[in-house]
């Protein structure tokens, strides 16, 4: 009896940690979105007005009247889209063969690929962009893609776990007469669904909040991309000699760029369910 | 047999595709690519007048493309190498050293001869600062300045007179100290009042770039200057340098009528909590949407004899690019924009062509005169190829250090001072 | 008992697992089409922006060659210097933090309760808003007089504090909303690290008697440990390199006071037109991660190739 009474407490404080820890996070996004709604005049207020007195829909109206909006959130997602579907299987591949096959300058190239991890991005994009220039793929949906596929992040990941799978599983693949794709294809990467989908989310989010190359690399509406796009009506600070910020605009905006984003992550979900790894070794 | 069909067939097939290509190419409209850094609701406006340019002229597009003034510049910068330079191109005053001096702006004087327009037509100030070494690259579009947006109703309820704002440093201060009320109700000086208890403040200032801009106005008003007429190192006066920076840490930590740590002085005006702010005609629409009091401006304080106060001005340009029927897209574009300037004059700012202003439509908005009179003592800064280098808005730069220091830190003046002088100096040396 | 032994023998399996060698084409094979990637759009931009750091160039026209003019210009930088001191504090202030709690609420998140696909969604929610919103949420949350963050502690009697204009707080103030933003990202990589913690091994402890913190202590970290690597080298990475909150919230200021490597290097380059200089700072911050990545590589290899 007792045991299940303090048991039952546990969880019940556990739930209400759960419940308040999500709300805490959740406040500002809620705020942004509760500003989103206010008519711009209605904003800078004091004390902060948590229920608006007006409700409009001008802001998010606003933005789809005046600009490109519903053209950049497309070039997003298929940006997004595409750099993931590359993204995962081609890491999923160099992670394998450099956490299981021993070949000779393995250890070398994988501190080459990490070190990558250790210089700013912010020195690559001029060199992208000569690059991009000689060969005139600028403002091309590749020219965003492509550079998100050179990304080590998900390699090591991946590779990380891949080194913890016990060696059994594959030798019993192997007496069965699998080659190396096989196993790759039928033993370790059901094994690693729940890291492939962090590659996932990590990959999207990078490929859809990146600003500065497209910045630099897209230069009309038809191939520009969220972050830039919004990034014209974003006032920042005020004064930037000419510019008085608003809030209405900026935050409907955000609201928008931020949905599809939220409905990758609660996709991936379901893959988190623990069970998917029970270890093959039965007995 | 088949094969001499089929090649026939697919001859034709590309002769018709060439030939639909060809004509479409024929008819379609030009188009300009027209780049600037207007992010709020100034941008709006740019966008109406582009819009209704586009409708009365149904051969052209004109593409609007904004975004903050640095990445904006970074963008440009680039463009030249990949080919996709914008045809008009905009930016301030004090920038076109910056592009002209890497020869990437072509000379306009042809182009403001064959569209007829004069130096007479512009305020003089705004037309002469589109010239750099003798050549005129650009054409004015506005001019905005400092002035000082001011609460009436305060001013009313505090016992001063709302039609005799304050002009002069003594006179600003005396009202705000009026006008700066702690819980009790006591003013800044007299005994009882309580500095961290204050419900209202006299004044408000920014604590950015635009500080250094105060303190540069101040420096003007002493008749002192901040460069070398060449822009090759810093001369000014350390005595005047140092009385201009001390009148603005005063006001926050010795008269106290500005609240410390202040971030944004035109949110605090809005709301309520100081009575007066200094600030650009860029919040214009602001207060007009947003303030729910009875509202006026006066100038920037004449504190030291000499009127002066900061100002820059918008300035469009036609950066170097070989097409001969863009260009002269872009300058049909650019003489409409500035012979409907006063509809730009809605976002704030200031038009530079004397007509615009005359308009019943500029005049009948509200809150600019203390802005269109002060424009006989603008001042800009320097146009020197370094000017954003020097004169960088962004953190680590030499002039934000200095006016954070003197203005959030409460530093001595002199040490803010020398940071400041030995900074720019350092970015004018190296090559 | 039977169970003991069948348990500590996976774990043992579970450390040692060893790979074998490869003669020949296979492991190129796997490796090409990441390497192709990796080579044209990673390490040949890393290595031509390296080539731009040893000349001076503002981008329009041609560079001018100056070897390791601008590097040792770097070490003579006061705002260099001051760049790499903010760096280290912001390192400090994030890290451990978020190793810490990154780890808690994915245990939290783990349990098998009504609330905890809402919780895992509002933790990790932050991570997938772009940086220039977080500037604008956090400017507006943090504001001396109208935040919302001043308008909670006025009401338990506290502050108020001006977050972003004082040279002492700003710092701290960014470290906070860094961690509400990315906690969730790390969160998920302890998730997915979780899931291979076998339920038995945790259920079969605590039949033997071991109460929940000791299962914890004993057998949830320890397995816990490549994936804390993980985290910890990843979030210290990112910590080194941080820019994109600073340069949306503070700039860079009060003063100095947030100026880190990066928004040093993003100065230089992007607001100043220094490109050459700009990059060199890039260089020193590789070199730097490069010493750590190195001391942190040697202890974790030695543990888990035992």
């Amino acid at each position: 009896m007792r045991p299940s009474l303090r048991r039952q407490s546990l969880q019940f404080g556990a739930a209400l940690s759960m419940i308040v820890v999500g709300i805490v996070f959740l406040l500002p996004i809620l705020w942004m979105l509760i500003t989103s709604v206010k008519p711009e005049g209605q904003i800078m207020r004091y004390p902060p007005e948590f229920i608006p007195r007006q409700v409009t829909a001008e802001n998010f109206a606003s933005v789809f009247r005046r600009f490109a909006f519903g053209r950049w959130a497309f070039n997003s997602i298929v940006v997004a889209a595409a750099a993931t579907l590359l993204v995962v299987p081609v890491d999923a591949l160099a992670g394998y063969a450099l956490a299981r096959m021993r070949f000779p300058g393995r250890e070398a190239l994988y501190m080459l690929i990490l070190s990558m991890l250790m210089v700013p991005l912010q020195v690559t994009v001029i060199p992208l962009f000569i690059g991009f220039t000689e060969v005139k793929m600028l403002s091309t949906h590749w020219a965003l893609i492509l550079p998100t596929v050179g990304n080590v992040t998900g390699v090591f990941l991946l590779r990380q776990f891949f080194v913890t799978v016990p060696a059994e599983l594959e030798d019993a693949g192997r007496i069965d007469g699998a080659n190396q794709f096989q196993l790759w294809w039928f033993v370790m990467l059901p094994l690693a669904r729940p890291v492939m989908a962090t590659v996932t989310i990590i990959t999207f989010m990078s490929s859809w909040n990146n600003f500065l190359w497209p910045l630099i690399a897209v230069s009309n509406d038809f191939t520009r991309t969220l972050p830039v796009g919004i990034a014209q009506f974003m006032g920042g600070t005020s004064g930037a000699s000419g510019s008085a910020p608003t809030y209405g605009m900026p935050t409907a905006a955000a609201a928008m760029a931020t949905a599809p984003a939220v409905v990758v992550f609660l996709a991936m979900q379901r893959w988190f369910v623990r069970g998917i790894t029970t270890t093959g070794i039965k007995g | 047999m088949k094969r001499k069909t089929i090649t026939r067939i697919g001859i034709a097939a590309v002769l018709l595709v060439g030939l639909a290509v060809g004509s479409a190419l024929a008819q379609a409209p030009v188009t300009i690519d027209f780049w600037g850094g207007w992010t709020g609701p100034d941008r709006g406006v740019m966008e109406n007048l582009v819009n209704h340019y586009q409708t009365q002229n149904p051969g052209v597009k004109v593409n609007l493309f904004t975004v903050q003034w640095t990445p904006l510049f970074d963008r440009f910068l680039t463009s030249f190498r990949s080919g996709e330079v914008p045809d008009v191109f905009a930016m301030h005053v004090q920038d076109i050293a910056t592009f002209a001096g890497r020869n990437l702006l072509q000379p306009v004087a042809n182009d403001v001869a064959t569209a007829g327009l004069k130096a007479d037509q512009f305020a003089q100030t705004a037309w002469n600062g589109t010239f750099w070494g003798g050549t005129q690259y650009a054409l004015p579009l506005d001019l905005h300045m400092h002035a000082t947006f001011v609460n009436l109703d305060m001013f009313k309820a505090a016992g001063l007179d709302p039609s005799k704002l304050p002009t002069t440093g003594a006179e600003l201060i005396a009202a705000a100290t009026r006008l700066t009320l702690d819980q009790n109700g006591k003013h800044p000086g007299e005994n009882g009042f309580d500095p961290t208890k204050v419900k209202q403040w006299g004044f408000g200032i920014n604590s950015n770039h635009h500080a250094f801009y105060y303190f540069y106005a101040l420096l003007a008003q002493q008749g002192a200057s901040f460069l070398d007429p060449a822009g090759t190192k810093v001369i000014v006066d350390t005595g005047k340098a140092e009385r201009a920076w001390q009148w603005l840490q005063d006001l926050v930590y010795k008269q106290k009528v500005v609240p410390p740590g202040e971030t944004n002085a035109f949110q605090d005006w809005v709301t309520g909590r100081v009575a007066m702010a200094v600030d650009g005609p860029w919040q214009l629409p602001a207060a007009q949407q947003s303030a729910t009091f009875a509202w006026g401006s006066t100038t920037f304080p004449n504190v030291f004899g000499t009127a002066a106060t900061w100002g820059s001005g918008h300035v469009l340009t036609l950066p170097v690019k070989n097409d001969p029927a863009k260009r002269q897209a872009a300058i049909k574009f650019i003489t409409w924009l500035l012979n409907n300037s006063a509809g730009w004059g809605t976002s704030g700012n200031i038009p530079a062509m004397l007509a615009a202003r005359q308009t019943q439509e500029f005049r009948s908005l509200p809150g600019r005169t203390a802005f269109v009179n002060s424009l006989p003592f603008v001042v800009f800064l320097p146009d020197i190829p370094k000017t954003n280098q020097v004169f960088s808005a962004a953190g680590p730069s030499p002039i934000v250090v200095a006016a954070q220091s003197v203005i959030l830190q409460d530093a001595p003046v002199s040490q803010a001072l020398k940071q400041l002088i030995d900074g720019a100096n350092q970015i004018l040396a190296t090559p | 008992m039977a169970e003991r032994a069948a348990t500590s023998t996976r774990l043992a399996l579970r450390r040692g697992a060893s790979s074998r060698w490869y003669g020949g084409a296979t492991p190129w094979v796997f490796l090409a089409p990441f390497l192709a990637a990796f080579v044209l759009f990673r390490l040949g931009p890393v290595i031509g922006g390296f080539f731009i750091s040893l000349t001076r160039w503002s981008i329009v026209g041609s560079p001018t060659w100056v070897g390791l003019a601008n590097y040792r210009a770097l070490l003579r930088d006061p705002l260099f210097h001051t760049s790499l001191i903010n760096t280290l504090f912001f390192v400090l202030l994030t890290v451990p933090a978020m190793v810490a709690l990154s780890l808690g609420l994915a245990l939290l998140v783990n349990m098998r309760l009504a609330p905890r696909i809402f919780a895992r969604t509002s933790i990790f929610l932050p991570y997938v808003v772009m940086a220039a919103v977080v500037g604008v949420i956090w400017n507006w949350m943090l504001d001396s007089n109208f935040g919302l963050v001043n308008y909670g502690l006025k009401l338990v009697g506290l502050g108020p504090f001006r977050w972003l204009t004082d040279f002492k707080l700003a710092m701290p103030a960014v470290a906070g909303v860094t961690i509400w933003w990315t906690v969730g990202f790390n969160m998920i990589i302890y998730l997915a690290g979780l899931q291979d913690v076998p339920r038995e091994l945790e259920e079969a402890a605590m039949i033997d008697g071991a109460g929940a913190l000791a299962v914890l202590r004993h057998v949830t970290l320890p397995m816990l440990t490549p994936t804390t690597f993980v985290v910890l080298m990843l979030t210290t990475i990112n910590a080194a390199q941080v820019f994109d909150q600073i340069y949306v919230m503070t700039g860079g200021g009060p003063g100095t006071s947030t100026l880190t490597l990066v928004q040093y290097l993003f100065y230089q380059a992007f607001q100043s037109f220094n490109l050459g200089y700009g990059s060199a700072v890039a260089y020193f911050v590789f070199l730097l991660l490069a010493v750590f990545g190195i001391i942190q590589l040697r202890l974790v290899h030695q543990q888990v190739t035992s």
